[in-house]
């Protein structure tokens, strides 16, 4: 379904740029990726069908997917609980797989397609904590927010969904295309004292 | 100067470390460990400021957060910061400080002399002096008033400094790190809980480090050191030093500001300044200490005068002394105690003066050994001296009054618990006799209280209050707590009998230092009826400003209470509310200043627009292309209406990407829109496209827009670009409130699409050139309000829509939005050869007009759809929200305010927007108005201008005339009424 | 403020937008009777104490909730999503 034969813009094209940036620690406590290939839809479960949908996601994802705010899967793909009954899954890469997860999902759960409205990005390091808690409310502490786990939240006046992707720590942070330049306007300072390394 | 007060030994202070800094313009020098006040106490400096009404010279009274009178102007340039207490700023190398409220000055004030301000500024004088004659107000009061009163001068370039919020989560925060709150913390971090310990000094352990008592045989302050580097080790506490709990809020939230760089003259690149903290906490625990009161005397606030505790503070924190000759005025044990510290640091005690005859006969035992005059049962009456004290007039218990020689008195009338963050949710501080004080009352859910700031005044019981609640505060949370033993303490006695006003000496005696209340005015304020303490409050401003009255709330109190002759319990107290100390509004702004205020939206197709030369208008959170200028164009008008003359003639490109998109999925989807559009939409055939109004509960219209079906069980809705957020949010609710039985599923995708309006007679020449060809847009198989999903350029999924907003032939192409921008360029180029030109909001705002569309200026939450002319499109067939109280008698009258066209009688003339519609011949009055004007623009395509209005009446009153009248630009402009839609009424030019 | 979402967890309140009475909102009238839609939407209660209100969860699950708060003290006693009715605290 990625056919796509013309130029396409990730929502950070032109602003994470490889490089060290902030202060010059010498070891940034700081690392930030965005990840520019990836295709993302929405599972939205038909009324009464949760609980056949969470049989199918843990199918494709290899490992059991919850009706819960946790994100599950693999390298490639992952199933992340965003409301009852709803999860967004991308697919890593060109996306294909999905489109065998849509065919056994029909009729059972609504399949929107958000991989182009979606920035993401993973922020990891030893001070990346200290980083994201500059505009993240929720308590993301080892002892609390754990591997798998993952939260709707907001960060600087925008939506966010972040999750934990290893105890590094490795977090997953997903938020709107539209705002991606202001999102980024805020990591970057909140970062900056830690020194951030972009790769 | 000299470095008259400084000690030749002791204090906390790095003598290895000598720090240069000024004062208006003077170099000085301290030590690394000083604040700016007792770098000046060091330097011989008594006279900081000027008082705020009287201009009155004035000293340091505290060594902590409450000093009302040492206010300073720091640093210089863009970095200026004003009214900032010098007892609280750490001293650095290069520091800048020059006092305030000094005219011409400080030393010599015009403003001072023959106390000029003071007759005009007493109780009251807000609402009394500048009542009469009103043209004084402009002339004489306010610039008098301006130089007289008022504190210090903000910088007037932008703060170049960085400011951060953060939030953190605890188990347990304990606020305050004296005795008790380390002992407190200790015991609860010990049980492995979430400690956060926050403490607005640089240095923890709070009045250990300003007073000589030991624990566990070693100095306090040694063994503040020692808990605080054990509290730092652990993993699982959180040591916040600089940091000041301000305010409590619901839920266990409280705000705090973290100083991180106020200590250092610029901060190192990429740190912040200060911080803004949230602290969630599961349990608190306020060890806030207590705050000493002063003695209310004439000419109490002479320079010299200080509270006994920070003289205490001075001498043995900081190693210097604020007089050579000190006496010491009390009515609590404290008072001996400073003068105790005095003489061991070599000072000369001159008296000590204490108004109570029964005074503990140990307390003075050295002092009378040594030979210093003691008065018991005695009061000062009087301060001599001006701008730094003389003497002292002591009338003791015979009433017999004597003068005594002194360069510094010591006063203490009592400790106030610090109880202010227990009454940030409403909860009352209750007055205890006993305290001679208010102590906390009813506390905020989760809160406990220990120490000083409870009432345990001496350190032993301090340190086990402390313990005890550490302890408590971790069981609850199924903390294991082990039984460590209490450090052992001195347990001396701390008694106290109140003391609030001496009388029969001659001069002010203050009350408020910082707002310049004297007792007198308190008095005067009671005569005139402020009897409450509230009223008191705001007639004689006391407790207000940067203080908020921490030195001065109780005394007042005292004074009102005694003037009506009732116990103190009676009058009760003023409710404290955050922030406990000043806050920046920097630090409350924290990242989110300039262009990063809020989340600024960029289309999809933004880069594009950008690459077309675009000039941008912020339109909501979105930064929208407004219009696209060419060379030679002079203005938007110009460049816009060049774009429409191109949509109407050949073809534009132009970007609703902003528009809300909403995914409506399942088996009920048509059911959920049949009920919340006022017309039908389960009736519409798969890959077509309908224009639909919603309307409010109460029968307003909400919003509208087109929504497609894609399949059976499949429809794509747009929103306005302004109600997006809002109509998710309502649809929402409408199925999980209203009718969660409904199988539907809503996803957003605003931000995946990104959608581009192609308009124009040349519009679907343009688009079969990128349309891949098996997709057949011709007129007969892609007629009007066709929806189908496609693939253009060789396979890039996209939806077509044949919709127009423009009233041309046109079409709306959903791309996904990363390729939004190369969509929107490859149709340019293909577009090239028939004209097509790129448009803006601007264009698209004439266009609506010229068509009589409806947009925000219409949908304005008082027009019904009847008002719009959409009556006809109100289903009578199905219940829809709206439905019943569009009915409303009101809201069907015949003389309601409906849509109209306006067009000027003389062509050349100019209509506003906003202008009133008044009957010729009829004065412009409310009476008369029928309405206004809700759109204009200068139509290119008939070169006049042309208006949508409101009228009372609507339809009917086409073809009569009637008058724009805009009195505030002064406008009057006869016009014909007319039907709203100007341009191709007969919609011939859509089906094209 | 402090509202604990079924799904997400704690959260501060400006993670929410709040609408009103929950019993209020969530009984719509059928039929067509002015004055009960009359009723519906303009006539509330105000009660000082326990409030059974709805908050939608904007910031994270997009979940409608009804929330039972003491509007003296701030205290919510009860969280449960709106398609319940507010009963329980499950979907
Ligand atoms: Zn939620």
């Amino acid at each position: 379904m990625a056919d796509r034969t013309i130029l396409n813009r990730s929502a950070l094209a032109g602003l994470a740029k490889p490089g060290v940036i902030g202060a010059p620690t010498g070891n940034p406590g700081v690392r930030i990726r965005e990840i520019t290939e990836f295709a993302a839809i929405t599972v939205i479960a038909r009324r009464g069908r949760a609980a056949e949908v969470v049989e199918i996601l843990s199918r494709h994802a290899g490992s059991p997917v919850a009706d819960a705010a946790k994100r599950a899967g693999n390298a490639s793909l992952s199933i992340t609980g965003t409301a009852p009954g709803q999860w967004l899954v991308v697919a890593r890469g060109a996306g294909n797989e999905l489109d065998n997860m849509r065919a056994d999902l029909n009729g059972i759960a609504a399949v929107t397609d958000q991989g182009d409205g979606r920035l993401i990005i993973e922020v990891c390091g030893a001070r990346a904590r200290d980083a994201l808690a500059k505009g993240i409310a929720i308590d993301l502490d080892a002892s609390v927010f754990k591997a798998g786990d993952a939260a709707q939240t907001s960060a600087a006046h925008t939506g966010l969904q972040i999750a934990l992707i290893d105890e590094a720590p490795t977090f997953e942070m997903i938020s709107a295309r539209s705002t991606a330049e202001s999102f980024w306007s805020w990591l970057v300072a909140s970062a900056a004292e830690y020194g951030i390394e972009v790769v | 100067m000299s470095s008259a007060g400084r000690l030749p030994t002791g204090g906390l202070i790095d003598r290895a470390r000598p720090i240069q800094f000024r004062f208006d313009g003077r170099s000085m020098s301290g030590f690394a460990g000083d604040t700016l006040a007792s770098a000046l106490i060091g330097n011989g400096v008594g006279l900081v400021g000027r008082s705020f009404k009287y201009h009155r010279p004035r000293g340091i009274l505290s060594a902590g957060s409450e000093e009302p009178n040492a206010l300073a102007e720091l640093r210089s340039g863009a970095r200026r910061e004003p009214n900032t207490r010098a007892t609280t700023v750490e001293l650095f190398d290069g520091l800048e400080a020059q006092s305030q409220n000094r005219w011409p000055s400080l030393g010599f004030d015009i403003l001072a002399l023959n106390g000029l301000a003071g007759g005009f500024l007493s109780a009251g004088f807000y609402y009394k002096t500048f009542m009469w004659p009103a043209a004084f107000w402009e002339k004489v009061y306010e610039p008098l008033i301006r130089r007289a009163a008022g504190l210090g001068r903000s910088a007037s370039a932008e703060d170049p400094d960085h400011y951060d919020k953060a939030h953190a989560h605890c188990d347990i925060l304990v606020i305050g790190a004296g005795p008790a709150g380390l002992m407190a913390a200790l015991t609860a971090a010990r049980s492995g809980a979430r400690v956060i310990l926050a403490d607005e000094d640089s240095l923890p352990g709070g009045r250990l480090n300003g007073e000589r008592h030991e624990i566990d045989g070693r100095a306090g302050s040694k063994w503040a050191a020692t808990a605080t580097a054990e509290l730092a080790a652990m993993p699982n506490v959180r040591l916040m030093r600089r940091t000041t709990i301000f305010g409590v809020y619901d839920g266990g939230t409280y705000g705090a500001v973290e100083r991180v760089n106020d200590h250092v003259a610029v901060p190192p690149p990429f740190q912040p300044r200060q911080r803004m903290w949230r602290i969630y906490a599961r349990r608190a625990i306020l060890a806030a200490g207590a705050l000493e009161r002063p003695l209310v005397f004439a000419n109490n606030d002479r320079p010299g005068i200080m509270l006994a505790g920070a003289v205490r503070s001075y001498i043995n924190r900081f190693g210097v002394t604020p007089g050579q000759r000190l006496a010491v005025f009390t009515c609590s044990d404290n008072g001996w105690r400073a003068a105790a510290d005095a003489a061991a640091a070599g000072v000369s005690i001159e008296a000590v003066i204490d108004s109570r005859s029964d005074v503990a006969p140990a307390l003075g035992a050295d002092l009378v050994a040594r030979g210093i005059r003691i008065f018991r049962g005695a009061q000062v009456i009087r301060a001599l001296g001006s701008r730094a004290l003389q003497a002292i007039e002591v009338r003791d218990h015979t009433g017999r009054v004597s003068s005594i020689l002194c360069d510094a008195l010591a006063m203490s009338g009592g400790w106030s618990p610090v109880t202010h963050l227990t009454s940030h949710l409403g909860g009352r501080p209750v007055w205890s006799e006993a305290h001679a004080a208010f102590v906390p009352g009813t506390l905020p859910p989760g809160m406990s209280v220990v120490g000083a700031a409870n009432g345990a005044m001496t350190l032993a019981r301090a340190l086990a209050s402390g313990r005890d609640a550490g302890a408590r505060t971790a069981s609850d949370l199924d903390r294991t707590v082990s039984d460590a033993p209490l450090p052992k303490a001195d347990d001396e006695p701390a008694s106290v009998r109140a003391l609030w006003h001496v009388s029969g000496g001659r001069g002010p005696a203050f009350v408020d230092f910082q707002n310049d209340v004297t007792a007198k005015d308190v008095g005067l304020a009671n005569r005139e009826g402020y009897r409450s303490v509230e009223l008191l409050k705001r007639y004689t401003t006391l407790g207000m400003a940067t203080d908020q009255g921490k030195t001065s709330n109780v005394n007042a109190l005292a004074i009102l209470a005694s003037e009506r002759a009732q116990p103190v319990a009676a009058v009760g107290t003023t409710l404290n509310r955050p922030p406990y100390t000043p806050v920046a509004i920097g630090a409350l702004a924290g990242h989110h200043r300039g262009k990063d205020f809020r989340a600024t939206r960029l289309s999809p197709l933004h880069e594009w627009a950008r690459e077309q030369g675009a000039a941008f208008i912020e339109s909501g959170a979105w930064l929208r292309a407004s219009w696209f200028p060419r060379p030679g164009e002079n203005d938007w008008l110009e460049s816009a209406s060049r774009e429409v003359r191109a949509v109407r003639s050949a073809v534009g490109l132009t970007d609703v990407s902003t528009l809300g998109k909403i995914d409506i999925q399942g088996p009920d989807a048509a059911t959920l829109l049949d009920r919340v559009y006022c017309n039908t939409f389960s009736t519409l055939q798969v890959g077509r496209a309908r224009y639909g109004v919603m309307l409010r509960e109460d029968g307003f219209v909400m919003d509208d827009g087109t929504t497609s079906r894609l399949a059976a069980d499949h429809f794509v809705m747009t929103t306005t670009t302004a109600n997006a957020v809002g109509i998710m949010r309502h649809l929402e609710f409408c199925h999980q409130g209203l009718w969660p039985d409904l199988d539907v599923q809503m996803a957003s995708v605003s931000e995946q699409w990104a959608q581009l309006a192609i308009a124009g007679p040349k519009s679907r020449e343009t688009l079969t050139r990128i349309v891949d060809r098996q997709h057949d847009i011709s007129d007969a198989a892609f007629p009007y309000l066709t929806a189908r999903e496609i693939t253009v350029l060789g396979g890039t999924r996209a939806r077509l829509f044949r919709i127009s907003y423009s009233g041309e032939l046109a079409y709306e192409l959903a791309v996904p939005a990363g390729v939004g921008s190369a969509v929107a360029s490859a149709i340019m180029e293909a577009g090239k050869d028939l004209g097509i030109q790129p448009y803006g909001l601007e264009a698209m705002g004439i266009m609506r007009i010229e068509k009589g569309h409806v947009a925000g200026n219409e949908i304005n939450g008082q027009t019904t759809a009847r008002d719009l002319g959409l009556g006809k499109m109100m289903s009578r067939k199905k219940d829809y929200i709206g439905r019943v109280l569009a009915e409303r008698p009101a809201l069907v009258t015949p003389d309601r305010w409906g849509l109209v066209g306006l067009k000027p009688v003389d062509w050349t003339s100019r209509i506003r927007a906003g202008a009133h519609l008044i009957p010729i011949g009829a004065a412009a009055t409310t009476a008369n108005d029928l309405g206004y004007v809700t759109s204009v623009a200068f139509s290119p395509t008939f070169e006049r201008w042309i208006g949508l209005g409101l009228i009372s009446g609507g339809a009917s009153k086409h073809g009569t005339r009637i008058r724009l009248v805009d009195l505030l630009r002064g406008t009057d402009v006869e016009a014909e009424v007319c039907d709203p839609v100007f341009y191709d009424p007969k919609g011939e030019r859509l089906h094209g | 403020m402090r509202i604990r979402c079924p799904y997400c967890g704690e959260r501060s309140n400006d993670e929410f937008t709040v609408l009103g009475d929950a019993d209020a909102l969530l009984t719509r009238p059928s039929g067509e009777n002015i004055e009960a839609f009359h009723e519906y939407v303009y006539q509330r209660t105000n009660p000082a104490g326990l409030h059974r209100e709805l908050w939608y969860h904007s910031a994270g699950c997009r979940r409608w909730l009804v929330v039972t708060r003491d509007t003296r003290t701030h205290e919510i006693t009860n969280v449960a999503f709106a398609n319940s009715r507010g009963e329980g605290a499950t979907a």
